[in-house]
């Protein structure tokens, strides 16, 4: 078997695993079920806050990465190696300890300060938002940092020549010039945090009606053993995600480098 | 006037080392070196890309180490162009006037003229990712010159035509500098480039300007080796001085086995102190070499060698000569135009004589 017939080959047993995965929910599909499942008020209630927990995160995500992401593209200062690493945190940390970082952050003389000066985020709507946005922060300044990294330093460079401030070069030069790679990085940081299970339940616990997000109302399903439930649930989840995640493909198709 | 004094820099392993010129206003000066001499990042310090560490930039009397590179005057077009993609053409060209938000009717109307010379008027409303070579160099010159900076900086922006291109932008450069005499400050390695649009020329060899001086000049006497060898120059000879006249010297290049006859005044600078025993190295040009046709009047030639044709390659526009010369160790290079080769009908091992004229001879003392 010639190499390119072997990659290919390897391509498509990937897809094989994943596509299977989704098929066999279909197993326990039942048609009737999905419509009641999808329109009950507590599944609704997931699904919005899920959107709108997921959202927000976002927001707060790209507005911290867009300069973090500079500034690790552009310039070389002292710690950057190590604030480089400490990106790839969510990643080599389980969800779950990062989540019960988070917990034990707020039961500290800090935490507690901040938890007694109003923002309650345990067991809250604001701990679902902070566990997103933990777990996402890292990757989105990660994405933006390499959609950065393809513009060459230089257009900045010329743009400065004249006559352009640092901060007007970047939102006349740079910014635009990435913008269709920070737009790939948000829609991406948005599926991851839509996806988040981990911190979220750690730190906001599984209330119904409350605090329940969509991979959290699948996993009480699964708790109490409604796996038809569950499967609708996930079909929900993965058309989503994944209908998310074929958009930034198509988006991205259309990228090319400004070497 | 822009001038440098004793500027310093340093990226990694490279640095540019106590770097001193001036460049006259209207002028154009070209540094020119090669690959890895630190060109660029002289350039770019000047610009305020990279930071000097030590040393002054003057423009105009005014020391501008410290000013930010917006506010330094300085046009700019990089090797690459940079080009803004996600601009058109005119977005391009006007976007030094808009970033400044000049409302001034005399740039607008410099722009227009800029336009028109440059010829690209009907190129305004296209997307740059298009453009052809050519067109991208007068987009990226219209764009430095429209904010009417006196100052133009250029990092090797032709080196990427093809020499139809480049001759034809060599020319426009030059128009658009005589017409609005700014001063123009070019690096490149192209010395034929660096001679046509030059007014001064300096020498940068590894971090480090060699030499600083006219045209001719550099053309006719460069001060170091590493100068000669960058130049081109392969007909460099060890020689030791036998006798000092006022007007001549007499030298003797063991490598060609004979004794030369140097024009002191052409072969070196003014203030070179000369004497009896002095170890030196004699070069010439490979074109201003002389081969003797058959019954040719000699006796009025200086330094004549009687040899043989080693071997002959054809290059184009002319032919390039190897001879040695009788009981030499080293043969010569000669560059001969083709109307002359063809008149001078000469073949492999074929017998002949040439003629190292004085004047043409220059001294360079050993590293």
């Amino acid at each position: 078997m010639s190499f390119k017939k072997l990659s290919i080959f390897s391509a498509i047993s990937v897809f094989i695993l994943y596509a299977g995965l989704i098929l066999s929910l279909f197993y326990f599909y039942r048609k009737g079920l999905f419509l009641e499942t999808l329109l009950s008020e507590r599944t609704l209630f997931s699904i919005r806050l899920s959107l709108y927990t997921a959202s927000i995160a976002t927001l707060f995500s790209v507005i911290i990465a867009l300069p973090a992401a500079y500034a690790l593209s552009r310039f070389d200062f002292k710690g950057r190696q190590m604030i480089d690493t400490i990106l790839e945190l969510p990643m080599v940390v389980s969800p779950a300890a990062l989540g019960a970082m988070l917990l034990i952050f707020f039961n500290n003389p800090i935490g507690v300060w901040i938890q007694d000066k109003g923002f309650q985020f345990v067991f809250t709507l604001y701990g679902i938002v902070l566990a997103q946005f933990v777990t996402t922060a890292g990757i989105a300044t990660r994405l933006i940092k390499a959609a950065m990294d393809e513009i060459p330093q230089r257009y900045e460079d010329v743009a400065r020549s004249l006559g352009a401030s640092p901060l007007r070069a970047f939102f006349t030069v740079t910014l635009p010039l990435s913008r269709k790679g920070i737009v790939a990085a948000a829609i991406l940081t948005w599926a991851k945090a839509l996806g988040e299970f981990g911190a979220t339940i750690t730190i906001a616990g599984s209330m119904a009606m409350k605090t329940e997000t969509l991979p959290i109302a699948i996993f009480m399903r699964l708790s109490s053993a409604d796996i038809e439930g569950t499967v609708v649930l996930i079909l929900i989840l993965v058309t989503i995600g994944l209908g998310t995640l074929y958009g930034v493909r198509l988006f991205s198709k259309k990228r090319r480098p400004y070497a | 006037m822009l001038e440098v004094k004793g500027l310093s820099s340093k990226a990694g392993g490279f640095s540019l080392d106590d770097i001193s010129l001036t460049v006259e206003g209207s002028q154009c000066h070209v540094i020119v070196g090669p690959t890895g001499s630190g060109k660029t990042m002289f350039l770019e310090s000047i610009i305020g890309f990279r930071k000097a560490l030590e040393g002054e930039i003057l423009l105009d009397g005014k020391d501008i180490k410290d000013t930010p590179v917006e506010k330094r005057g300085f046009s700019y077009v990089p090797q690459d162009l940079a080009i803004f993609p996600h601009l058109t053409v005119e977005e391009n060209i006007l976007y030094g006037l808009k970033v400044r938000r000049s409302k001034d009717s005399g740039f607008r109307a410099l722009t227009i003229e800029l336009i028109d010379a440059l010829r690209i008027r009907h190129l305004l409303k296209r997307a740059t990712e298009n453009l052809s070579g050519g067109e991208r160099q007068r987009v990226a010159l219209a764009r430095a010159l429209a904010p009417g900076y006196r100052y133009l900086l250029l990092d090797e922006p032709l080196s990427s035509l093809h020499e139809g291109m480049k001759r034809e932008l060599w020319f426009l450069l030059k128009e658009l500098q005589q017409k609005y005499r700014f001063t123009m400050l070019m690096i490149t390695h192209d010395m034929e480039e660096a001679f046509f649009l030059g007014d001064t020329i300096s020498i940068m060899i590894n971090g480090k300007i060699h030499q600083t001086g006219r045209k001719r000049d550099i053309y006719h006497n460069p001060e170091t080796l590493d100068v000669a060898r960058f130049l081109g120059i392969r007909n460099l000879f060890e020689a030791e001085v036998i006798d000092t006249c006022s007007e001549t010297l007499n030298i003797y290049c063991a490598e060609l086995n004979t004794n030369l006859t140097v024009l002191r005044d052409a072969a070196l600078p003014p203030d070179a102190n000369v004497k009896e025993n002095d170890k030196l190295i004699a070069g010439i040009r490979s074109e201003e070499v002389m081969i003797l046709r058959h019954g040719y009047q000699r006796q009025n030639q200086d330094n004549l060698l009687r040899g043989m044709v080693l071997d002959v390659f054809e290059k184009g526009a002319s032919h390039t000569i190897l001879f040695l010369p009788e009981r030499s160790q080293k043969g010569v290079e000669i560059e001969v135009p083709n109307y002359a080769f063809q008149k001078l009908n000469l073949r492999k091992k074929q017998d002949t004589i040439i003629s190292l004229k004085g004047e043409n001879i220059f001294l360079i003392r050993p590293a």
